[in-house]
């Protein structure tokens, strides 16, 4: 027994529900699939990356069903205003006729927020997340309303068709926990997707996890343990990024305008204990770093022109600085 | 004085300890919220395991018991696998720096044998020893790692995701929720029993071991040479020395030999004024060989030597013009009509490159040397004072019938060189085999008179050994003064180096350039590119600017 609360065993139980469930609908993206379930027991907020119809916004929609959670999805649009995510003063009569303002709530106000095509919106409506997103809370007028735990934001973001959309900034995108590259499927996994399609009846996913546990879960993992030499691991990835540094890889050095910030190195701490949780273990390894290096930090990396021009992107740079960072083999 | 917990009645402690009893789980709650270990006084544990008839603890010296939990054997178990695997890696960190050690205590003994004790003193062995000995501490000093980090490579090795290290370090170290260690460390005791520690640690032959072979070899190939070179096993001289003697002492006695087949001037000068009224007509006809007829012998050995750089030239003809354009040899055989018995180093180069190319005229020699001192050996038998004039008349007469020869052929050769030298003007008619072939018709007709009278037109009616042996006796440098008459083949002509001025023609060159016109088509720019491209044309511009 871990705790009088919940156990290890109930743990790995909950997480193994959720992504059965997940599996009914999504064939396949395990790795996204974890990553999701690492951000939101992490506490943190995942952006998904990839091109049109690989089930970005399917997958965070089942995961919403999955969980017996507050669930909205926002289309991102040009024409979005941040009004429309966070909420207005609206003014509304009471029965004897006077009138009064009140904060109608937005669909920023829910556990889950799926940010469907997040660039796609001016850079102020992106804004409007910056706050809820790291403060968890919403300020409207002079009043600030605090969001409810758990809080997901779920943003996806096409990398064709840059034409009319908004790059995200990197304040915005430091604040996301990971960047989850989206691939195709395999030819097994896109025979089973076809056969689902054909099926007379889709599957129908049940809610297994409710908000204590996720929040029980989250708790239990800030218990796992963190060996020093495993600290000073992700530590050093980070100032190996950063090429103003004296420890900064060469690659860094020569490819990277901007290193990580701190927040790389909370996401790769923080995010190793919940998939070390995930994984039947009470301590972080550096294996875990290491696994989680690249949806953490590839968003947090500025490349120079160079890079760009070379054609280095951020994970080609980001391995090969893992690849030579000693220990943790 | 430290604080321990302590537990004052047997109640509780026998509840947590018997699963069979009926408050085992509330009191195993409450002891959870303890901090182990618990301790308990003797006479109440005694109880309680007497209570449960189990009796498993760990007795302090003093009066209170530590009953150690499941996860301090879990800790044990983490804590002896680390410690094996230290002592394992401890073992390995021995065997490289032993081998280190004795690498650099082997230096001593290989400089040894190139030094020799001359150089380097026995005692100094004492001093390569230390070292290595010093090496290898400084070495096992520094490298030797902390059970932490041998708790690490265990993991990297059982390939256990950090659990052993992990549970290592907060089995020292406080920090983090006292369950969740010990669940941790649970499942590193798991690991650590399921584990193979050479899985781990596999041997490694140490690098350093390359190096040790390898001193090891030279060593052995040191002592080969050394004592292959001395049958002592004298460690007293140097290597490069006996090297030295052993391959300078082979051409020293081919110059003792070389040096001892032909007479000296001096020698050959006081026997002949000491023979004067003394000739022995026996020892003439035993020791004189006319050269006429030992040149068709000598011809035949002048093949063997033909050079090969000049084409179409018999050996005759190659030693002859070979030898006529060496410097000195054929001045001084003109004008002192003495040849190479008068200058000994005139003999020794041509002999030395001989000797070089070709053993077999060593052999040879040695052969001539050996019959000509068989015959002097006979004629000692023979006659003491008898043969010693003999002998004195022999050499007498070799050097002087050769001698007259080089003479009568030498005298006329260098003379009438040295007026077609003055005659057709040229300063390095003697040294310069072009100049000698331009130069008075009278000269080369009478060379060729001369090569043709000590060649000789006789048929060889002499054996081989007499002409080795009138090589021996110095004949055979009737050739040097010959040369051929006609030459064919391929020349190299080497003059020397002067100031020189190679003039190329110069011609002018035009070159024209028209303009061309161009035009720059606007091109779609990727968004996210387009902050770097503004970026480079305002860099552009700049630079472009100043």
């Amino acid at each position: 027994m871990i705790s009088s609360e919940i156990s290890l065993e109930q743990i790995t139980d909950q997480m193994q529900q959720v992504r059965d469930e997940i599996g009914k609908i999504i064939v396949g993206q395990d790795d996204v699939v974890e990553g999701v379930l690492i951000a939101l027991v992490a506490g943190g907020h995942v952006l998904l990356e990839g091109v049109p119809g690989l089930g970005k916004t399917t997958l965070l929609r089942t995961l919403g069903g999955a969980l017996h959670l507050d669930y909205s999805r926002i289309q991102f649009t040009p024409d979005l205003m941040p009004a429309d995510i966070i909420g207005s003063m609206v003014l509304e009569s009471d029965s004897v006729g006077s009138k009064r303002l009140r904060f109608e709530p937005g669909p920023i106000f829910a556990h889950l927020v799926l940010a469907d095509e997040i660039n796609r919106a001016t850079p102020r409506t992106q804004s409007a997340l910056l706050e809820a997103m790291q403060e968890r809370t919403i300020t409207s007028g002079t009043t600030t309303y605090p969001l409810e735990d758990p809080f997901l934001v779920m943003a996806t973001q096409n990398p064709l068709e840059m034409e009319g959309t908004y790059p995200l900034p990197e304040a915005q995108l430091d604040r996301f926990m990971m960047k989850i590259l989206v691939g195709y499927p395999t030819k097994n996994e896109m025979e089973t997707i076809v056969e689902r399609t054909l099926a007379f009846e889709q599957p129908s996913v049940d809610q297994v996890v409710n908000r204590d546990q996720i929040l029980e879960t989250r708790r239990a993992s800030h218990e796992v343990l963190v060996a020093p030499h495993v600290q000073d691991f992700a530590i050093r990835l980070i100032m190996a990024t950063q090429p103003e540094q004296a420890d900064a890889h060469e690659l860094a050095k020569k490819y990277i305008r901007y290193g990580s910030s701190p927040r790389g190195a909370q996401s790769l701490l923080q995010g190793g204990r919940v998939r070390a949780l995930l994984r039947g273990r009470l301590n972080v390894s550096t294996s875990d770093i290491r696994a989680l290096a690249l949806p953490a930090l590839r968003h947090r990396i500025i490349l120079n022109f160079d890079a760009h021009a070379e054609g280095k992107p951020e994970d080609h740079v980001l391995s090969e600085i893992l690849d030579s960072l000693p220990g943790g083999e | 004085m430290s604080l321990q917990r302590v537990m004052a009645d047997t109640g509780p402690l026998v509840a947590v300890l018997s699963r069979t009893d009926e408050h085992h789980a509330d009191c195993t709650d409450e002891a959870r919220r303890i901090k182990p270990p618990y301790s308990a006084p003797k006479r109440m544990h005694s109880r309680a395991w007497g209570t449960i008839d189990a009796p498993q603890a760990t007795y302090n010296s003093g009066s209170v018991v530590a009953l150690m939990g499941s996860h301090d054997q879990s800790a044990e178990r983490v804590r002896s696998a680390v410690e094996r695997g230290y002592r394992r890696v401890l073992g390995q960190l021995a065997l490289r720096d032993g081998v280190l050690a004795a690498t650099v205590a082997l230096v001593g003994p290989a400089v040894l044998l190139v030094a020799g004790t001359d150089y380097f003193p026995l005692a100094l062995l004492w001093l390569f020893s230390v070292a290595g000995l010093a090496a290898a501490a400084n070495h096992w000093l520094r490298s030797r790692p902390s059970p932490y980090l041998v708790a690490q490579k265990i993991d990297r090795g059982w390939d256990s995701d950090d659990q052993i290290s992990t549970a290592y370090h907060f089995l020292n170290q406080d920090g983090g929720h006292e369950e969740w260690v010990q669940l941790q460390r649970r499942h590193a005791r798991d690991v650590a029993d399921s584990g193979d520690l050479p899985a781990a640690f596999p041997f490694k032959l140490p690098h350093i071991a390359y190096a040790l072979f390898s001193v090891t070899l030279l060593i052995a190939l040191l002592f080969l040479v050394r004592y292959g070179t001395q049958t002592t096993l004298s460690l007293k001289p140097p290597l490069p020395q006996l090297i030295l003697q052993a391959l300078l002492g082979d051409e020293q006695q081919e110059e003792l030999l070389v040096e001892e087949t032909q007479p000296r001037p001096a020698d050959s000068d006081d026997a002949a004024s000491s023979l004067d009224d003394e000739e022995d007509a026996e020892s003439q006809e035993t020791v004189e060989i006319d050269p006429l007829e030992s040149a068709p012998m000598i011809g035949e050995l002048g093949e063997e030597f033909a050079m090969p750089e000049v084409e179409g030239l018999s050996a005759e003809d190659e030693f002859g013009d070979e030898l006529a354009s060496d410097e000195g040899l054929g001045d001084e055989a003109g004008t002192d009509g003495q040849g190479e018995t008068e200058d000994p180093s005139g003999m020794d180069d041509p002999s030395s490159e001989w000797n070089k190319e070709s053993d077999s005229l060593m052999d040879k020699l040695k052969e001539a040397f050996e019959n000509m001192m068989s015959k002097l050996n006979m004629e000692e038998q023979q006659g003491g004072q008898p043969s010693e004039q003999g002998s004195e008349s022999q050499s007498e007469q070799a050097s002087e019938t050769p001698g007259q020869g080089q003479e009568a052929a030498g005298s006329e050769t260098g003379e009438e060189g040295s007026q077609a030298e003055s005659e057709g003007g040229q300063a390095d008619a003697a040294s310069d085999q072009i100049s000698m072939e331009e130069g008075d018709s009278e000269s080369s007709e009478q060379q060729s008179d001369t090569s043709i009278a000590t060649a000789g037109s006789g048929e060889g009616s002499k054996e081989l050994r007499e002409a080795e042996q009138a090589e021996v006796m110095g004949e055979l440098s009737e050739l040097y003064q010959h040369r051929a008459e006609e030459i064919t083949g391929e020349f190299m002509i080497e003059t020397e180096s002067a100031q020189q001025t190679a003039r190329t023609p110069y011609a002018p060159r035009q070159s024209g350039h028209l303009d061309r016109g161009a035009a720059l088509s606007r091109d779609e720019i990727p968004l996210a590119y387009r902050a770097y491209i503004k970026e480079y044309f305002k860099q552009v511009r700049q630079k472009t600017g100043k």
